[in-house]
């Protein structure tokens, strides 16, 4: 008889069933993180196919690699892991990650004065989505997930320099666009 | 702002953290669907592949027990020499020796006819020549009708499931009668394949067997007076009775029959998995070719080389030998102390003076895959085992033919083979010492090995490996060689019966040594090898005059590995 049994999480439950290949144990999973996964892959990917082929692959290597999870960090850490992995490796394998410059002007601007209460999830998403891959990628996984500079330099295969030169041209052209974006909606107010 | 302003994390990464971090977007509908149909496409690829596995694995064992098998069918199955043997015998030899009509000649003469017999029936179907020569040849084209009309059943019902082509009929059906060929239902096949398929067979079977035709033409229009076993006006192989049963023949016919059924087996195994995979890729469905490249690259070659030290072990005695009591009644007491002394220094010389010398052996060998780690091996190869030794002491013998007073001498050799044999007793011994001469004792071995090995990474490229295993080591010649020329060198063949050494000899092998990938197909390893045969060098220990050892070898393994398939990545 166990008696200091601990007992299984849902959590555990999940994974245990995912372990087994139980099909109704990974739509739950897949269920229950799908949506935020979904914005991850949204970030990394220039269109929505694409972010969707991103998520599939990504998915299938969570359900193939779940035995692997060693339980030392929370799952949904683990799944968005593999899915920012997945989206470098797709972008990679597309030879979207070679450096480009932007066209565009770059604005020097003071990063205090930047709001972002005022523009919606789409827009957001679109603005990022609109940077070139290679800048793309650089400030999702600075900005947003929290990596610094030296391990972006690793996963991406470029120095450390590069990836902080990267970083501070992707801000000012994101920043360039919102100061855009809040000068046409001034002249929009002003009209009315 | 400065760039290195922009680097810092400020108001904007915070904001966009804050607001990306729980922000959810829904995908669309079927991307569950998507990722299910993958899912169950590489559950249903890792079942295929496993089924693969076992089939692959079942077709090495059998090929290995019958490649076994076969050698020791052909190494045991019968006494009777081959045809060729007798032909090239001299006159006055056995098979001109044994009165026409006997019973022992008309026996061989039928099994060896029985074999000729077989191999042109085994030709003719094939070589599509024009039907209704000869009434035997039908019985054979029914039982290969049977069998090929099996194979299309399996494969069309492999097609139908499928809706795949089926190379395996196109090949049969290349090599089967042409009204055959056009009874396959119009429409079902591609006809340019077919026929592709079917011209690159026929050339394969078909030069194949010519040279197989040729090389009976040359038994056929042999002038039957040139042969003991045929005799002068007798017809020809074609006419031998099929029924006369050969056991070797016979195992020939089930190792072939069962080694097509198995290639067709495969084929349309793997004919299926690709096509399978190609529908579903066409569907969208996701592949895992690293998965398939991987099981596809099961099998591998390999050649190795294993220069050697051997220690053949055969003990001489230090006593007297037997045949010098008959040398006593012919010689004075003096002359008979005088040669026992020689003898006696002539073997403390030979035990002082043998010593290994340079040993080697080949290998060809076919790996199979089991796992990960495990392979399995066979093959074949060559030893060459070589001992020496110098030598200053001559030893002749002679024999009296009975009721003359003639003797008779082989020539002079060394102490060696009057003292491994009870048998090579004589009638008196001359001793002869003479100035010092090197002696080679050379043992060539075909050898049958069978083994496991296990490998393990050490890192990128290099790896650690163990294995062990078996092998059938068959005698090809031994030859005694020296250097002086009073002394006669002497050699046997496999066929000599007067041999004191043993035929067929089993060795066990274990080496394990270190290995570098030099690209995804090729690998090169070398270790260490000790090899040790299970009997004496001697074919009968317990006629011998001293006790004999067993020999071994231990030496340095040098393989080179080729991975069929893609290799690693």
């Amino acid at each position: 008889m166990k008696l200091f049994t601990k007992p299984k999480s849902d959590e555990d439950r999940l994974i245990e069933g995912c372990i087994a290949g139980k099909r109704d144990m990974q739509r739950l999973l897949y269920d229950l993180y799908s949506k935020k996964m979904m914005v991850v892959c949204l970030r990394y990917a220039p269109t929505t196919f694409e972010a969707e082929d991103i998520m599939q692959d990504a998915f299938v290597k969570v359900f193939n690699n779940i035995q692997n999870f060693k339980r030392d960090c929370p799952l949904e850490f683990w799944v968005r892991r593999i899915m920012v992995n997945t989206a470098l490796k797709h972008l990679r394998s597309k030879q979207l990650l070679t450096v480009s410059h932007e066209a565009e002007e770059v604005a020097n601007l003071s990063a205090d004065d930047v709001s972002l209460s005022g523009y919606t999830m789409d827009e957001l998403l679109s603005m990022i989505q609109s940077l070139a891959p290679r800048y793309r990628m650089v400030f999702n996984l600075y900005a947003i997930e929290g990596y610094n500079h030296k391990e972006i330099g690793e996963m991406l295969g470029i120095s450390e320099g590069t990836s902080k030169s990267q970083y501070s041209r992707a801000r000012a052209i994101l920043q360039s666009m919102l100061l855009r974006q809040e000068k046409k909606l001034k002249e929009h107010v002003i009209s009315n | 702002m400065s760039s290195a302003t922009n680097n810092k994390r400020g108001s904007l990464e915070n904001e966009f953290q804050r607001r990306m971090q729980d922000a959810e977007a829904s995908p669309s509908a079927d991307l569950w669907a998507r990722i299910d149909h993958n899912l169950t496409v590489q559950e249903n690829g890792q079942y295929k592949r496993g089924m693969l596995f076992y089939r692959q694995l079942a077709a090495a064992c059998i090929t290995l027990l019958l490649v076994a098998g076969g050698f020791a069918a052909y190494y045991f199955g019968g006494s009777a020499p081959a045809p060729m043997a007798q032909v090239q015998q001299p006159n006055g030899t056995i098979a001109s020796a044994v009165p026409a009509g006997t019973d022992t000649s008309e026996e061989s003469l039928t099994t060896d006819e029985a074999i000729a017999a077989a191999m042109q029936l085994a030709v003719q179907p094939l070589a599509l020549e024009p039907a209704g020569q000869e009434p035997v040849r039908q019985q054979v084209a029914i039982a290969d009708n049977r069998s090929e009309g099996a194979a299309e059943q399996e494969t069309q019902s492999v097609a139908a499931g499928f809706k795949i082509e089926a190379p395996v009929v196109a090949s049969v059906t290349a090599t089967s009668d042409p009204s055959a060929w056009h009874s396959v239902p119009a429409g079902k096949y591609i006809p340019t394949y077919q026929s592709r398929k079917g011209s690159r067979e026929d050339l394969a079977t078909s030069s194949m067997f010519s040279r197989l035709k040729s090389m009976h033409g040359a038994f056929t229009e042999r002038p039957a007076s040139a042969s003991g076993f045929v005799s002068a006006g007798a017809p020809a192989f074609p006419q031998a009775s099929p029924e006369i049963s050969d056991d070797f023949r016979t195992l020939s016919e089930v190792v072939m029959n069962r080694m097509k059924q198995l290639k067709a087996e495969q084929e349309a195994v793997q004919q299926m998995y690709k096509s399978e995979k190609k529908t579903l890729a066409a569907a969208g469905g996701a592949t895992d070719t690293g998965k398939e490249k991987a099981s596809a690259g099961r099998w591998s070659l390999g050649m190795a080389y294993a220069p050697s030290y051997f220690e053949q072990n055969i003990g001489i005695p230090t006593q007297m030998m037997g045949p010098m009591n008959s040398f006593a009644s012919f010689a004075p007491p003096t002359a008979m102390q005088r040669s026992a002394r020689m003898m006696d220094d002539a073997r403390e010389e030979h035990e002082q003076e043998v010593e290994p010398g340079f040993s080697f052996g080949v290998e060809a060998k076919a790996g199979f895959k089991i796992g990960k780690k495990w392979k399995l091996l066979s093959g074949l190869g060559f030893t060459q085992n070589t001992a020496r030794s110098k030598s200053s002491y001559v030893i002749q013998q002679f024999w009296r033919e009975p009721g003359t007073e003639k003797t008779e001498t082989p020539g002079a050799t060394t102490i060696f083979l009057p003292s491994i044999s009870n048998n090579y007793a004589s009638d008196s011994l001359s001793v002869a010492q003479t100035d010092e001469f090197n002696v080679l004792y050379r043992y060539r071995h075909l050898t049958v090995p069978a083994g496991v090995q296990y490998e393990g990474k050490i890192g990128k490229d290099w790896f650690w490996f163990a294995g062990g295993g078996v092998a059938a080591n068959v005698l090809l010649q031994t030859a005694i060689i020296a250097s002086s020329a009073e002394v006669r060198n002497t050699e046997y063949d496999l066929s000599d019966d007067n041999s004191p050494f043993r035929k067929l000899q089993w060795s066990g092998n274990v080496t394990a040594g270190v290995g570098k990938r030099l690209s995804n197909n090729v690998s090169v390893a070398i270790g260490p090898e000790y090899r040790a045969y299970f009997d004496t060098m001697l074919s009968s220990p317990e006629k011998a005059q001293a006790p004999q050892g067993k020999p071994y070898t231990m030496g340095i393994n040098l393989a080179l590995n080729y991975d069929l398939g893609p290799g690693r990545k």
